[in-house]
């Protein structure tokens, strides 16, 4: 996968995955636990971790197509992974999946349009990770101000 | 973008989906256990007596913040819903049979972290209501959580709703509105 323009969406469902696996197994251990829900925030931190998983892989370029299957991709994992897990509640597939693609496309153009202008080369190795950081703060921000 | 190409996220995604799907219903059987065990623990200790067991009662009531109520020998266990600052708040409030607050605890929140938060943690915040019966209020008997007055009235209405519920006075209390 290494030049694969689509592995983002890859990446994503790892870390959508996981996070799935993570909550099904501790809402099973531990049922009275208040667990942090998949919201907005939450699809958008999960999307910048994979996003900067991503950029540490290889350098991300923006890339029209790649972006437009890439969102349709991520939508699919928002709608399919948390259902398979049984996380949606009383949300519809759909409207998860409508979300996710939203929130994967947007965080996916912000990154990438931000990560070319704070990367300055190999001696940046925390942009990446600094960038998702900093996307997830702003989205918090946002989802307050909504 | 090749088809080859598409392959490597479309088959992650059916693998995970797959892993995903065979875990929850695997662990289903179990989840539904244990989940059955926590609550009938933490309900005991919402009342006097400390009941073992409690019975769902059917609730047709005017007040929607109402969920659901469990009924034990000394009181009841209600379910409420109010609107927080963040979002709903799920409570489970414990009322003796003569309409005293016995216990409180939220079940579920989106509250702020280091603000509204506290209404699931402060201990001296949930202990201001024991005793009550359905007349607290912030300001008055109730001292609010720092920075998050939006959330200390929401349990607030959400405690002197169950309150109502076993008092007679369950008339709608407004507590899915938002009260800034």
């Amino acid at each position: 996968m290494k030049h694969n323009p689509l592995k983002r969406a890859a990446l994503l469902a790892i870390v959508v995955g996981l996070y799935c696996l993570g909550v099904t197994l501790v809402g099973t251990l531990a049922p009275m636990a208040i667990l942090p829900k998949l919201d907005l925030p939450m699809m958008l931190g999960l999307s910048a971790i994979a996003l900067a998983l991503d950029a540490y892989w290889s350098a991300p370029k923006l890339n029209w197509p790649a972006l437009l299957a890439n969102t349709v991709l991520g939508g699919a994992v928002f709608a399919l992974l948390p259902w398979c897990a049984g996380l949606a509640g009383a949300v519809p597939v759909w409207t998860m999946g409508l979300a996710g693609a939203a929130v994967f496309g947007l965080s996916t153009l912000l990154y990438t349009a931000a990560l070319e202008r704070i990367a300055t080369g190999p001696k940046a190795p925390l942009a990446p990770a600094g960038t998702a950081l900093m996307l997830f703060l702003a989205g918090q921000c946002l989802s307050g101000l909504l | 973008m090749k088809a080859k190409e598409l392959m490597a996220p479309v088959i992650t995604i059916l693998a995970a989906a797959a892993v995903l799907l065979a875990v929850s219903a695997g662990l289903r059987p179990i989840a539904e256990n244990q989940e059955a065990t926590a609550q009938a623990e933490i309900m005991g200790y919402m009342l006097p007596s400390r009941p073992a067991s409690f019975t769902e009662e059917p609730y047709d009531g005017e007040d929607e913040s109402i969920r659901r109520v469990f009924k034990a020998e000394d009181g009841y266990v209600v379910e409420v819903e109010t609107a927080g600052y963040a979002g709903p708040m799920i409570l489970w409030v414990g009322v003796t049979n003569e309409g005293t607050v016995s216990g409180v605890t939220v079940r579920d929140h989106r509250e702020t972290f280091g603000l509204g938060r506290g209404a699931q943690t402060d201990a001296s915040f949930l202990l201001q209501f024991l005793g009550t019966a359905g007349e607290a209020a912030v300001g008055e008997d109730i001292d609010a959580l720092t920075g998050a007055t939006v959330t200390s009235k929401a349990v607030t209405r959400a405690v002197n709703s169950a309150a109502a519920f076993v008092t007679g006075a369950d008339v709608s209390s407004g507590a899915t509105e938002w009260e800034g």
